[in-house]
């Protein structure tokens, strides 16, 4: 009779995926539910909500852009990193988590100062349906990309004390790129239209 | 076991399509007027952006069917809100 451990093991592997890139991709398949239905709503709301535009004109799309572009170059770096595990370029990995996790702060600082400015304006949450949308939805976002950075932080720690496995860098990174993935939706939706 | 992320697609060309197709999104916002096709066409830009750093970055072309499934029953799942919602939003849709 096989023993726990080695039923464990089997059953992780009888899809011919590692554990925990298949845990990572069920934890993403949720926040694409979540993620999916707060911005299809909104999107259909933004359709019947003809002051959106006006709302939206107040939304600094300077800071948005800066944003967009940060992340985008994150969501490079960080496969980068993962590209260089492979390649056992440990120099390299260090280098692009550390850029990935510079990035995703300068993402946070950003919006710090776009929320200061619109909360000093008097847009709060509760100023109507665009703002609670727009907090809400890129409040979560934020959240997510802290996070990120966390996690980010954690695995190039690893990597500095030597501890580098791969899975680490691989589902940080998948976990990132889904971040990005949010964002490449939420920027037109609130920035642009 | 098999590592998918042996094939490793041109990630910085990946990245400039995505950039370029960034300042694309924002020709379409400062131009284009009428909002439901600004919306349309926003949307269909961010789509392509998300397929592109999906299959690239987080590699999912190299995945098996059952990754693949994680993704598209959810992504069904968003379609199926946005079509069975749609028939209340057009009604009362100024266009």
């Amino acid at each position: 009779m096989s023993s726990y451990a080695e039923i464990t093991r089997e059953d992780g592997e009888s899809t011919g995926i590692p554990s925990p890139r298949l845990a990572m991709w069920v934890f993403l398949s949720s926040e694409i539910v979540l993620f999916g239905g707060l911005i299809g709503s909104c999107i259909l709301f933004r359709l019947t909500y003809e002051k959106w535009a006006e709302y939206a004109a107040h939304v600094n799309s300077m800071i948005g852009s800066i944003n967009t572009l940060a992340l985008l170059t994150s969501s490079l770096t960080v496969v980068l990193a993962h590209k260089m595990v492979q390649n056992r370029n440990y120099k390299a990995v260090n280098i692009f988590l550390a850029i990935t996790i510079l990035l995703g702060l300068l993402f946070l600082v950003l919006k710090g100062i776009e929320y200061s400015g619109e909360i000093h304006h008097g847009y709060t949450i509760l100023k109507g349906p665009f703002w609670a949308f727009y907090f809400g939805i890129t409040g979560l976002h934020a959240l997510h990309v802290l996070v990120g950075i966390i996690l980010n932080a954690i695995v190039l720690m690893l990597s500095l004390r030597n501890k580098r496995p791969q899975s680490f860098v691989e589902n940080s990174g998948l976990y990132w790129h889904f971040v990005d993935v949010v964002w490449i939706f939420v920027f037109p939706l609130f920035y642009l239209s | 076991m098999e590592d998918h992320t042996e094939h490793h697609p041109n990630y910085v060309l990946i990245w400039f399509i995505l950039v370029i197709l960034t300042i694309i999104s924002i020709l379409i916002g400062k131009y284009i007027d009428n909002h439901v096709l600004k919306v349309t066409l926003l949307f269909v830009n961010a789509a392509i952006k998300a397929v592109l750093v999906a299959l690239n970055f987080m590699h999912l072309k190299f995945e098996k069917v059952v990754v693949i499934s994680l993704v598209v029953v959810p992504l069904t799942l968003f379609i199926l809100l946005i079509f069975g919602l749609m028939p209340d939003t057009l009604s009362t849709i100024k266009w």
